[in-house]
């Protein structure tokens, strides 16, 4: 019988002999624009609007509370909007953007309790096509060598959201489109929105949900969205608010209002959850400033209305073609 | 009926264009007076941030740069390209910054001065700010970051090695990471941050096909948090060990959303190792990385 070993017999962390806590990594960022001064995601990441042959620069401050010394590697990073998420590339796998970063060491050596600032520039090139560009600049915590075989690595990074393109900024902006009054397999109600990122720039969305004038004036709320959802430009995503049993069907007055920086958008209108194993009421918000309820018999009626709308339009055509025709002869 | 018809369309034409020909100088004269506040719009970005007009100055300054740039120069020695931030980093030190490692790196200072500004004036101040005054003015003035002032620190537990245990083919080995813990004081309206974790391939010996197969039978669970502090929606990637995803590809393990104000969050993941009938026997040694942003 062979014997695999990952690792040795050892199950604890070797961190566990030198104390309780290995301490931590942080990563901080110093400047921002002088222009997105109210944008709260500008604080934590780097969002901008450069035009091609620009260049910026960024102070990071790393900090260390391990009582140990702390040899962090520095780079740049790719990173995507993917299935709703801002997703990391593994390992040091880049992209366009990660070419352009720079910066000024490629490690630190962090005495215990320490910290340093290093400066990341970033160069577009003057070739830069126009588009939104995602990167993490990443600060990666090498382990010193210990007894077990498994290196746990940790990095942490400020992310970067970098628009290109010349002039002014392209418009951040996104539409909550239906919101649905569900229950989910458990029974459970559950309250859900599509959202489209009708802007350009890649968002970042969560938010709350109200839900007012309830039955016997009942209040509830506010809620929040279970998981926040980041979106591409053009891009449609669903935020989920689950809701507890006790909460009675309604109607109610739900207004649901989600940010993406300084970038605020509500929708509210009336819902009524569904009885159990009935179908879902979906509310088209925003189109033409109409709401409008889909329920299954709502749709069919809707599609039938839009299939007799085309067939009279095309009846129309072709006898106007006709008497064309026959006034040209 | 067509003659009649084509004339009728003609005058129409006509008056149609002899009512938008007067139209047009209205437009130009509009246009002019619109671009009279264009030009006091350079006042508004005064108003919005000090340092600019005095950044402006320096950049100007090195036109004519022999004797302004002399005494800036033993400070922003590294400053080729960057005409218009020295006023910004000359100032990095008053942040507490211990290592003075940090800003020794341009102990090659001494022979930039010298060298520089007889190159400097030449290839840097020439291209930058001449492109930039012409063609883009406003956006090259607004680059100017702004220090962030009580801005917070995302970190994330230091890293250590762990032994994941052993077992024979076939087998399948449950082991625990050790605690992660995610710190979040950057307080911002709206925090957010994702973890998420990604493996090498484990190897052993040589690292041949054969003993480099467990990559794809590495799976991860991140459990419940072990504990958090602060506020915000915190979202386990795995909640339970029917939920283990495949380390094939990047994993979430842990996301927090919505938060205002600092937070913590600690989980202690799970790595599922499915080790194959066919596994070579040796101890594998890999990487597990969590990234945290």
């Amino acid at each position: 019988m062979l014997l695999v070993a990952v690792g040795a017999l050892c199950v604890s962390p070797a961190w566990a002999e030198q104390g309780s806590d290995p301490g931590l990594i942080g990563i901080r960022l110093m400047d921002a624009p002088a222009t997105r001064r109210g944008d709260p995601r500008a604080r934590i990441y780097i969002v901008d609007h450069l035009s091609p042959g620009s260049t910026i620069r960024r102070r990071v401050q790393l900090t260390s509370t391990s009582a140990h010394p702390q040899r962090l590697q520095l780079y740049p990073g790719a990173a995507d909007v993917r299935k709703h998420r801002f997703v990391f590339a593994p390992d040091r796998a880049g992209n366009e953007l990660t070419k352009w970063v720079k910066f000024d060491r490629s490690t630190v050596e962090l005495p215990a309790h320490g910290s340093a600032i290093v400066k990341a520039t970033i160069k577009v090139p003057r070739t830069a096509w126009r588009g939104e560009r995602y990167g993490v600049l990443w600060a990666e915590a090498e382990p010193a060598a210990g007894r077990g075989n498994v290196k746990i690595v940790n990095r942490v990074g400020v992310r970067m959201y970098l628009d290109i393109g010349a002039g002014g900024e392209p418009p951040t902006d996104f539409r909550i489109e239906q919101l649905i009054a569900m229950r989910g397999v458990d029974g459970r109600p559950q309250f859900r929105a599509v959202v489209h990122n009708s802007g350009q720039r890649a968002v970042d969305m969560s938010g709350t949900l109200r839900l007012t004038e309830g039955p016997g004036g009942l209040s509830a709320g506010p809620f929040q969205v279970d998981q926040g959802i980041s979106l591409p430009p053009g891009g449609r995503g669903r935020v989920v608010v689950p809701l507890d049993t006790r909460l009675p069907d309604g109607p109610w007055r739900a207004s649901l209002s989600l940010a993406s920086g300084s970038t605020q958008r509500s929708a509210d209108d009336t819902i009524t959850f569904p009885k159990a194993g009935e179908a879902p009421v979906v509310k088209l918000t925003g189109i033409l400033g109409t709401s409008v309820a889909m329920t299954p018999r709502n749709g069919a009626l809707a599609a039938g209305g839009v299939a007799v709308v085309l067939m009279v339009g095309f009846a129309v055509f072709r006898r106007f073609r006709a008497n064309r025709f026959r006034a040209n002869k | 009926m067509k003659p009649p018809l084509a004339l009728a369309v003609l005058l129409f034409a006509g008056a149609f264009m002899s009512a938008l020909l007067p139209s047009q100088p209205m437009r130009l004269a509009a246009a002019e007076d619109l671009t009279i506040p264009a030009s006091p719009a350079p006042t508004e970005k005064p108003s919005e941030k000090h340092s600019e007009k005095l950044s402006e100055k320096p950049s100007e300054k090195l036109s004519p740069p022999e004797k302004p740039l002399p005494p800036e120069k033993p400070l922003p020695p590294e400053r080729p390209s960057a005409p218009e931030e020295p006023t910004q980093y000359l100032s990095p030190s008053p942040l507490p910054s211990p290592s003075p490692s940090a800003s020794p790196p341009p102990p090659s200072p001494p022979p930039p001065p010298a060298a520089s500004p007889s190159p400097v004036p030449s290839p840097t101040p020439s291209p930058s700010p001449s492109v930039s005054r012409s063609a883009f003015p406003a956006p090259w003035v607004t680059r100017k970051p702004r220090r962030l002032k009580r801005a917070g620190t995302l970190s994330v537990s230091a890293p250590g090695t762990v032994q994941l245990g052993g077992g024979t083919a076939g087998q399948t080995v449950t082991a625990q990471l050790g605690p992660v813990l995610v710190e979040d004081t950057r307080g911002a309206l709206a925090a957010a941050w994702v973890a998420q974790a990604t493996a090498t391939d484990f190897k052993t010996g040589a690292g041949t096909a054969a003993e480099t197969s467990l990559k794809p039978r590495l799976s991860y669970w991140s459990g419940p948090a072990t504990r958090t502090t602060g506020t915000g929606v915190f979202t386990p990637g795995q909640l339970t060990a029917l939920l283990a995803a495949p380390m094939r590809s990047t994993v979430t393990a842990f996301t927090r959303t919505l938060g205002a104000g600092n937070d913590t969050a600690r989980w202690n993941p799970h790595i599922v190792v499915n080790l194959p009938s066919g596994a070579v026997a040796g101890t594998y040694t890999g990487k597990i990385t969590h990234s945290v942003a």
